[in-house]
């Protein structure tokens, strides 16, 4: 086999990398640059370093030697050497931070105590105690606020578990009625029929009587057979006579049927109950729609008016049948009225109570309020759960929660020419009362607001401190 | 930026939208065809004949450096033109033809041709008289070239070491309409232009002789005199001005060039056995949501074809700034019996007005064509090193707290950038020069938060100004009365971005002089020198003009139509901005950015372009191949294509595929449409973040290699994106590929440009060459087929063996933070084991590298050697440090080294693995010699 010999044309050149392992605060005490302390006393035990999630061994030397040897980069907390890495800035007085490899010693500053930049020491001023001073007193801040957003959150939950608890006994009341009006629905129906059946029974009773007339008058005529043509007159006379007097006045029979005009009421009372606080061209739209199959409604009634009746001969006893009927329809539209108002009544209640308000309803009071922001020409409306609005443009109708008690997304509002349906993401920070404070349109037609609710406030300290470590990288750059 | 849709018109358009269920697509009836231009449609008519133009012998003269000899049309009496043949040093032949005594003087093309262009001197051996034809041999680049030029008829033949190469006029198409007086003879009225006939009449009325009209001479009707498109008059007061010339590239089966369009790299026919297609055509137009395979011209025009076959590489460059149309066809004439069975490329080009003024390019070499169109129109201008890096647009960042939440977006993603632009929204009312102080209520700190991390800022001002009497800038056009004219002599008026708005006349050196003046900090307020300028509209874009664009018979500097300057009206525009970004600040000495949407032939010399209004669609990735292959055949290498689609959404694989392709993009610029989705690098989320991060970690990691291929389209006009035949011209396999390109000579980058592409086959040229892989170094043997995987993290892109790569592999947050970090060379040996490279750096910014402040290097490996020679070291300033070389990597070694060492001997530490050597902090200098 061959073997190969590099030969390198080079003048050997001292290196001008600085220490690997060095001072940062003048002491004894050597600190290996860009790992946190707890990370120190692991690293300076060892005599070779094994690369963070690779397989490779390094001599420890190799640590922080400007150079990448580990593919995860891991041997290079403190220069920029990995493209991977991350660099520890301890930044004594204000809070540890981790930034991209790729910013030490680049010239910029970007940790508050400078020590990104270590190269050239003196790039960058020691900030740290004026950010701390700021930050302690941003916490001070954050923390009254959080105080003061945990009472009033507090103050929602009693309030939304009290409301609740009304809703739920309401709805209990209301079921209880909801039976006691299907019966007297029933009952009025059995009355209604058995006054049904006596009409009926008269009526019969009137045919026989008038098929006897019928026949009796038959055999007279054959006795007067030479009169027979003027006879005919006669009776004909008198038939056209029975007709006009047998016919039912027309509002009779419309009070007769009930039937679908009163579910027509019910459609209407949906889309009123769900859309009375929508003015998009949309709602005005659909409302035509309805006027429509409301008109064809009409025309379908008129035609049931005017389907011929059979005539009827006059007599008494009929005629107080048919009002003690007519009395039984008026009881039995009005019994049927009430008992659709209060399902529609217990279904909104169960709706209302089916709503997700948060892990402990917090969002319950937010529910039929609505929130105001002028930001540039525009004045934006949300109302949680409901609707949310630029001006009369409709922004969406509620959709859900996306993620669940932090952002409440808003979709399918009024269709942006060249655009999406308009729509709109509502994120939610803590704030002692609820205030909208932001709206931004970052593509068109698509919206993000930010808004202050008590709702999101926690005053669970282990929670904030997590979320002060994640966003570690994140608050560097804001 | 596109013409826009006003509110007027939005109902029409929904309409429209409502009924076909399609919403994009240019509207063709916005734009004409040959048949609606009376001047295209009468040469167009034209058939192959006996040129009834002919050389006066006695009229021939010899001068030191030219032969020029008077031309007639035999078919008029009295019709002569002077036409004057040169020589240029690399190897060019010049044919300029004008009327002996024109009406009227015709419009020659000023300030696109070099200064300092000089003829050579002829020999007194090199032109030979003969009966019948006038030789002029000379010996160019090694080559015998020889031209024939026969008298009568008149017809050019260039021929090289005894091959017929081109043949102009060889079909007879020549056409040059000398001025003429209208007729107004009431006795011979002018046949209406849809006459159907050929009959006798017309042709005797049309010419006051008696002879028969040739198929080869136009007739001319009512529209000769005066035309109407889509409402739009254009009173044409000069009549008939076009010049035509069919010109033959002999033995080859394809050319190239002619931007800009949407078509393959290798021009297709337009005329001949099934082919029915409009010529291709050149007038600068702002084209609404442009189509793939159209030959319609889009922003920018370059009138050179480049002809291409295992022999040789030839160009012709027409230089007429007016509409211009070209046919390309198969069809032959005088030739057709000793080309027999041979291929052959017809080209029959017209112009609208002006001159006859060609240039033949004999190269023979690829480089050699760029050589000598580069000694016409100059090499392309040296960038700033941060303008070859990423630029992040949108139409529109809102706000000063919306630009700098993108801005410190990228820092948080850990995403490399080096500019953030502002489109027309940033405006107050769309008037160029101030800021809408709402949104922007102090720019200039804004600017210079971004320069503080080394970046910079890009702002449109576009050629319209508004016209609103409290506006300075129009306030200063009227009282010094720069605004081109119209046919009366009034203000132009048109409607654009602002609404009523005039043109300023960019013609005119009075006007550029004044437009510079109007960049100096004073004079725009909230401007900073990290600030730069982006120009968009200039084709110019008129949205109530004829073909959005301004009427032909408009007036400009020294009388001349619009019609007469149309396709350099954008170049003057993107050259006075340049001038201005210049002369703001005299002491900086820096080197402008300016990019422009409108061009021509020359635009290289004053910067970047891109290809317009695109779609996020995968036809419009697929295009943006060809389109940049061709602008850059086409001497302008400072090239882009919007990634991800100006117009709609792409979705995260389109646009994650289309940032790999995009950081092979001499301009690399995301950008996106108002009605746009946002779509910055990481709003896809994982795993698109992370892979659109390797993209642009991979163009920052190639900065040093793609400034050094700037250097050199600087220093010769090499095209930095080049088709693979550019580096492989005897392999015929490779003439029509445009799915693929060459990134200088170095790197070979097939982008991927369909959805849901796997694995894909790339076709590696030349048996002779060894590829290596860019991500796992892997080699391949050229001259084969493979497949390979294509996960969205990678495209296939391979280094060519014999070439070593300077890389900057540490990543940044902008170029500018590069300049201290050490350099990765990477050695990717050819076949016989050696290999070269160079390195070419300045301070980035400035014009000292035009006093000799660059250092320039040459790395080359040869018997296990690997030498650095300094071939300057010139720029030595703190703008140029000096960089340790952290790794060398050996690609492609058979077996592993027993030892690795310098120079002096010292043993340097090294691994072996996959077939690869790869030294540790050999402790050397890039700026040393070793």
């Amino acid at each position: 086999m061959v073997s190969f010999i590099f030969y390198l044309s080079i003048i050997l050149y001292a290196t001008s990398i600085e220490t690997v392992i060095s001072s940062t605060d003048g002491s004894t005490n050597t600190m290996i640059r860009g790992v946190p302390k707890a990370g120190q006393m692991y690293l300076m035990l060892q005599d070779e370093f094994k690369c963070r999630s690779t397989t490779q061994i390094i001599p420890i030397s190799r640590i922080n030697d400007d150079y990448c040897d580990c593919s995860d980069g891991s041997d290079e907390p403190g220069t920029s050497a990995c493209r991977q890495s991350t660099f520890y800035c301890p930044n004594e007085g204000y809070k540890g931070q981790y930034v991209f490899s790729s910013v030490v010693n680049d010239g910029i500053c970007d940790c508050c105590d400078g020590s990104d930049e270590w190269a050239k020491p003196g790039t960058c001023p020691n900030t740290c105690a004026v950010l701390g001073a700021e930050l302690k007193k941003h916490r001070e801040e954050e923390e009254l606020n959080t105080k003061l957003g945990m009472e009033e959150k507090n103050k929602y939950i009693e309030q939304a578990a009290k409301s609740i608890a009304e809703k739920r006994d309401e709805l209990t009341a209301n079921r209880d009625e909801v039976t006691s009006l299907q019966a007297s629905v029933s009952s009025l129906e059995e009355q209604k029929k058995e006054v049904e059946q006596r009409e009926q029974t008269r009526r019969d009773e009137l045919s026989a009587i008038k098929a006897e007339a019928d026949k009796k008058a038959a055999e007279e005529a054959a006795l007067l057979g030479q009169n027979k043509q003027q006879t005919e007159e006669e009776n004909l006379q008198k038939l056209l006579e029975q007709e006009v007097d047998g016919i039912f006045p027309a509002e009779d029979v419309a009070a007769a049927e009930p039937g679908p005009s009163t579910e027509h009421d019910d459609d209407d009372d949906e889309h009123s109950s769900f859309e009375s606080v929508e003015d998009s061209g949309e709602a005005e739209e659909e409302e035509q729609e309805d006027a429509q199959n409301a008109e064809e409604n009409n025309a379908l009634s008129g035609q049931q008016e005017s389907t011929p009746t059979p005539p009827e001969p006059t007599d008494a006893l009929l005629d107080s049948i048919l009002a003690e009927k007519n009395k039984y329809n008026e009881a039995l539209a009005q019994a049927r009225r009430e008992l659709s108002d209060m399902e529609n009544h217990i279904r909104k209640t169960e709706e209302l109570l089916a709503t997700d308000f948060g892990k402990n309803n917090e969002f319950f009071p937010l529910h039929g309020q609505c929130f105001d922001l002028t930001a540039r020409e525009y004045t934006y409306t949300v109302c949680p759960f409901d609707n949310a609005k630029q001006a009369h443009t409709s922004l969406g109708k509620f959709e859900k929660w996306e993620p669940a008690y932090t952002t409440m997304v808003f979709s399918n509002g009024q269709q942006c020419w060249g655009g999406p349906k308009r729509s709109i993401k509502v994120n939610f920070i803590c704030g002692a009362k609820n205030e909208m404070i932001s709206v931004e349109e970052p593509s068109k037609c698509e919206y993000t607001a930010k808004m202050k609710t008590p709702c999101v406030c926690h005053d669970d300290h282990s929670t904030l401190l997590h979320h002060e470590n994640e966003s570690h990288l994140r608050e560097n750059y804001f | 930026m596109v013409m826009v849709v006003k509110h007027l018109i939005i109902v029409f358009i929904l309409a429209i939208t409502l009924q076909s269920g399609e919403v994009f697509g240019v509207d063709k009836s916005k734009f004409r065809s040959c048949g609606q231009s009376d001047f295209c449609a009468r040469n167009r008519g034209l058939k192959p004949g006996t040129s009834p133009y002919i050389i006066l012998p006695s009229s021939i003269h010899i001068s030191p450096s030219t032969v020029s000899f008077d031309v007639q049309n035999t078919y008029f009496d009295n019709v002569f033109f002077i036409t004057t043949i040169s020589s240029y040093e690399r190897g060019i032949f010049r044919v300029q033809m004008n009327e002996k005594s024109p009406l009227r003087p015709r419009y020659e093309t000023k300030d696109i041709l070099m200064n300092d262009l000089k003829p050579t001197s002829l020999a007194p051996s090199s032109v030979i008289l003969h009966d019948e034809t006038t030789e002029i041999k000379l010996q160019m680049n090694g080559v015998e070239v020889k031209m024939i030029i026969q008298h009568n008829p008149f017809m050019i033949d260039i021929y090289e070491d005894s091959t017929l190469v081109i043949s102009v006029n060889d079909l007879g198409l020549l056409n040059f309409e000398h001025l003429r007086v209208k007729p107004t003879s009431p006795s011979s009225p002018l046949p209406p232009s849809d006459s159907t006939s050929d009959d006798n009449a017309d042709v005797q009325q049309t010419q006051q002789q008696q002879r028969e009209r040739p198929q080869n001479i136009p007739e001319y009707g009512s529209n000769s005199w005066e035309e109407t498109f889509n409402s739009h008059h254009d009173s044409k007061p000069n009549g008939p001005t076009s010049i035509g010339l069919d010109i033959s590239f002999l033995g080859v089966d394809h050319i190239y060039g002619l931007p800009e369009r949407a078509v393959s790299l290798s021009l297709p026919s337009t005329k001949g056995l099934g082919i029915e297609s409009d010529p291709y055509r050149f007038y600068n137009l702002d084209v609404f949501e442009y189509e793939i395979n159209s030959t319609l011209g889009l922003y920018g025009s370059v009138p050179i074809i480049i002809s291409h076959d295992e022999a040789r590489t030839l160009g012709v460059f027409w230089l007429n700034p007016s509409e211009t149309y070209v046919d390309v066809s198969e069809e032959t004439h005088k030739h057709s019996s000793i080309l027999h069975g041979h291929p052959q490329k017809t080209t029959h080009w017209v112009s609208e007005s002006g001159v006859l003024d060609i240039f033949f390019l004999i190269g023979p070499t690829p480089s050699l064509v760029y050589s000598q169109y580069a000694q016409l129109t100059g090499t392309g201008a040296m960038p700033q090193y941060f303008s070859i890096g990423y630029h992040q647009c949108r139409w529109n960042y809102r706000d000063e707290a919306d630009v700098s939440h993108v801005d410190s977006m990228f820092d948080f993603h850990n995403i490399p950038y080096d500019v953030i632009w502002l489109d027309i929204e940033y405006t107050d009312g769309k008037r160029y020069f101030t800021w809408d102080t709402g949104a922007f209520p102090n720019p200039g700190k804004m600017i210079d938060n971004i320069g503080a991390k080394g970046r910079k800022l890009v702002t449109i001002i576009d050629p319209h100004i508004k016209r609103d009497s409290n506006y300075h800038i129009h306030t200063e056009c009227q009282s010094q009365s720069l605004y081109v004219k119209n046919k009366q002599g009034e203000e132009y008026e048109g409607w654009c971005w602002p609404g009523s708005s005039s043109y300023p006349d960019f013609t005119s050196q009075k006007v550029r002089n004044w437009w510079t003046s109007l960049f100096s900090f004073d004079k725009f307020p909230g401007s900073r020198p990290n600030q730069y300028i982006w120009n968009d509209m200039n084709e110019p874009s008129v949205f109530n003009g004829p073909e959005v664009t301004m009427q032909k018979d408009m007036i400009h500097d020294g009388g001349w139509e619009h019609r007469d300057i149309h396709n350099i009206f954008g170049f003057y525009f993107h050259q006075a901005t340049a001038d201005a970004l210049i002369q703001r600040d005299p002491k900086q000495n820096d080197r402008p950015f300016v990019l422009s949407r409108a061009f021509f032939a020359g635009s290289q010399r004053i910067g970047a372009i891109w290809t317009g209004d695109n779609a996020a669609q995968w036809t419009h990735l697929q295009a943006a191949i060809p389109m940049l292959l061709s602008i850059s055949l086409s001497g302008i290498p400072f090239v882009g294509a919007d990634v991800g689609g100006f117009f709609g959404n792409p979705d995260s694989e389109l646009l994650t595929r289309w940032y790999f392709a995009g950081a092979f993009y001499p301009f690399f610029r995301g950008h996106a449409h108002i009605d746009a989705k946002r779509r910055e690098p990481w709003l896809n989320g994982e795993p698109q973040t992370t892979n659109i991060r390797d993209a642009l970690s991979i163009r920052y990691s190639i900065l040093p290699l793609l400034y050094t291929l700037f250097r050199s389209n600087n220093e010769s006009g090499l095209p930095i994106l080049r088709p693979l035949w550019f580096e492989f011209p005897s392999d015929s396999s490779l003439f029509h590929v445009d799915n693929q390109f060459m990134f200088g000579e170095q790197i070979l980058v097939q982008p991927i440009v369909h959805p849901g592409v796997t694995s894909t086959t790339v076709s590696l040229p030349s048996s002779s060459t060894r590829w290596f892989d860019w991500f796992d170094h892997s080699e391949q043997k050229g001259g084969r087929t493979i497949t390979v995987q294509t996960p969205l993290s990678q495209i296939p892109i391979y280094i060519r063996g014999g070439h070593i790569l300077a890389l900057k592999l540490r990543q940044r947050r902008s170029s500018s933070q590069m300049l201290h970090d050490p350099f990765t060379i990477l050695v990717a040996p050819s076949s016989s084991g050696e290999a070269k490279g160079r390195v070419y750096e300045d301070d980035g910014h400035s014009f000292d590298f035009t006093k000799g402040v660059y250092n320039d290097i040459i790395l080359s490996f040869q018997h296990n050697k690997l030498s650095s020679i300094p071939v300057s070291l010139g720029c030595s300033s703190s703008s140029c440090p000096t960089n340790d070389v952290e790794r060398i990597i050996f690609l492609g070694v058979a077996s592993a080294p027993s030892r690795v060492f310098s120079s002096s001997g010292s043993p340097l530490e090294f691994t072996y693995f996959n077939k690869k050597i790869t030294v540790r902090l050999p402790k050397v200098k890039m700026q040393e010699e070793w």
